[in-house]
């Protein structure tokens, strides 16, 4: 069981993408071989394997709450989230810990690999080809040297009004 | 107390728990069989249990909260094995939660539900064990309004009720604490004012400068009877312990307040509807339908500990000064009033900027506006601009409250008309902001004095 502290809290919003020549940090991870990142500003913590209590009739996205040093943390599964298969057994997922609301979220993922800083002239907006449940949660797309990023919108996966169909 | 069914453990609050009955299934009476356990019987597929004469109905929890069977075998639990029976009080009826086993009790130190989870309706609130894992915490009103012991709805069809029912619930609802002390009557302290619950055995209570104190946690803490004096024939007493970490001095402060008996823990409006400035009591508001005298935590934490609010000492510029505070969540309005008031302010609030302009409209007045920024319709930035624009309390020192205090944030901020700007949680910096407010603003000429009166 790992734990590292990133970034301290600050507020985190990338709401400038348009300016050019800045580069922007973000937490890159993996859902189902899927590069994704998330602005490093929003990310709190990151977690390894980590004992989650199921919560009963809570919706199928919430995978159940975890104890972060104390604080209680609710957990969501971003692979039901975005509508991806469940992981292959075994698979020791991590978890990266956002906060909204003065409340802590962790976001349960494959693989947490680095943090990455992203030249935003890379940056472009969703392909409008890209399938909903996809295109709701993304907030636009890096095109890296061999693979693509795609940003994950934090507000949007936590707001689970936000209907997967 | 805490329970496991099906593999997954839970905590019930011990004041609901009434005993523990073991139990089978089957039917009574068979021939050659010892009457020494109970047994669970059906009507139709309703499980009861005979009780000293009196039939308990029962609830299965494994199946209210749809959990899986930790083995493929569905129907074991249910038919063949031993189950143990959590006899539960829930207002005036009581209930019985078939569960797989009981473990001890625990101290239990609750905290509110993430907001992603209150929906539910079943869970009062989560907590986490000595064991370092997290358990959810039934609420036995919750259970019996989703049986049906609450309103005889039917137990199947309302199991998938409390979700939709609840959805929409007024966010104005407040987990209350209810509590007796010194007379009969109901008294009522908002839950998250409290940090922990305690049963405290009398051989831990110790007396220092002929006061109550007990050695919790290491340090020792002063006891308040609220009722004058601790019963010397009870063997133990329920203690309500609050907590406070001061911001400015890093000195944590504790209080005991000593009570008679532990009610209940409810949901509900807190609407003080007679006010009546008795000492320690805010006044009396309905609370699950029943007349409830709602202490004035502030007051007693202050007898406690007189330099409770030392940190927010007032001084006279705060006397009688009118705070108007805008704030949806219900959680930090709690937070917020009982300091404001203990400062010596006199504190309006309401939860959001519509109502707040109402008040302007009526024509009432205030020294001090202190808002929220992120507020659902109309967010504190809007509201700050229509105070601008508007005529009656254009000049008055509004404080934002907010989560954000990022450099931009602050700026766009003070652009929209906001005073000044504090983090939320951080009391003592909102004590200073508004003392500060307040000076300048007695300081400016007679123009605004003119339209405080």
């Amino acid at each position: 069981m790992t734990t590292q502290t990133l970034a301290p809290p600050t507020t985190g919003s990338f709401a400038d993408l348009a300016m050019s020549d800045q580069e922007d940090m973000f937490v890159s991870l993996t859902l189902a071989d899927q590069l994704c990142g998330i602005p490093v500003l929003a990310v709190r913590d990151i977690l390894g394997p980590h004992t989650i209590t199921r919560i009963p009739l809570a919706p199928p996205e919430i995978s159940g709450s975890l104890n972060l040093r104390g604080r209680i943390v609710t957990t969501i599964d971003l692979r039901c989230r975005l509508t991806l298969p469940p992981p292959p057994p075994g698979m020791k997922q991590m978890s990266v810990v956002v906060e909204q609301a003065g409340e802590l979220y962790a976001l349960l993922v494959d693989q947490v690999s680095e943090v990455m800083s992203l030249p935003r002239r890379q940056f472009e907006r969703n392909p409008p080809t890209m399938k909903p449940e996809w295109a709701r949660f993304s907030s636009g797309i890096y095109r890296l040297q061999d693979r693509l990023l795609a940003v994950l919108d934090v507000a949007r996966l936590l707001d689970l009004s936000t209907a997967i169909k | 107390m805490i329970v496991e069914s099906r593999g997954e453990r839970f905590a019930i609050p011990q004041i609901s728990v009434v005993e523990l009955v073991r139990a089978r299934a089957g039917s009574p009476s068979q021939p050659g069989e010892t009457q020494s356990e109970s047994v669970i019987e059906r009507i139709n597929d309703t499980p009861v249990l005979r009780l000293r004469e009196r039939l308990l109905p029962l609830v299965n929890l494994d199946r209210l909260l749809g959990l899986q069977p930790a083995s493929g075998n569905a129907a074991a639990a249910d038919t063949d094995t031993a189950s143990t029976i959590v006899v539960a009080q829930v207002g005036p009826a009581q209930l019985g939660l078939i569960v797989d086993r009981v473990f001890d009790t625990e101290e239990i130190v609750v905290k509110p539900v993430a907001p992603l989870l209150r929906h539910i309706g079943m869970f009062s609130g989560n907590t986490i064990l000595g064991d370092g894992s997290v358990i959810m915490i039934l609420d036995p009103n919750g259970i019996a309004r989703a049986s049906g012991v609450a309103d005889s709805r039917e137990e199947r069809e309302s199991t998938h009720l409390p979700a939709v029912s609840s959805i929409s619930a007024d966010t104005e609802r407040v987990a209350m604490l209810l509590f007796r002390a010194g007379d009969q009557g109901l008294k009522a302290v908002p839950l998250s004012l409290v940090a922990r619950l305690e049963q405290l055995p009398r051989e831990r209570i110790e007396y220092a400068s002929g006061q109550p104190v007990t050695q919790y946690r290491g340090r020792l803490m002063r006891l308040l009877p609220m009722s004058g004096e601790i019963d010397p024939a009870r063997t133990d007493v329920p203690v309500l312990v609050f907590s406070d970490h001061a911001t400015n001095d890093g000195i944590e402060r504790r209080m005991g307040l000593v009570v008679d008996e532990i009610v209940d823990v409810v949901e509900d409006r807190l609407q003080i509807e007679l006010c009546h400035a008795r000492d320690g009591i805010l006044g009396t508001a309905v609370v699950a339908g029943r007349a409830t005298d709602v202490i004035d935590t502030s007051v007693w934490l202050t007898r406690a500990e007189p330099g409770w609010f030392d940190h927010a000492a007032s001084t006279l510029a705060e006397q009688g000064r009118r705070v108007l505070v805008v704030e949806d969540s219900a959680f930090f309005r709690q937070m917020i009033v009982p300091v404001l008031q203990a400062a010596g302010y006199s504190v309006t609030a309401v939860p959001d900027a519509t109502r707040a302009l109402a008040l302007r409209d009526a024509g009432r007045m205030f020294d001090a506006i202190i808002s929220d920024i992120e507020m659902p319709d109309m967010d504190g930035l809007s509201f700050v601009r229509a105070i601008r624009a508007g005529i009656a309390w254009t000049s008055l020192p509004v404080i934002a409250l907010t989560g954000k205090l990022g450099e931009r944030d602050v700026e766009i901020g003070r652009e929209a008309g906001f005073t000044d700007y504090v983090g939320k949680g951080a009391r003592e910096a909102l004590l200073s902001s508004l003392r500060q407010c307040l000076s300048q603003n007695t300081d400016q000429p007679p123009e605004t004095l003119q339209l405080v009166a």
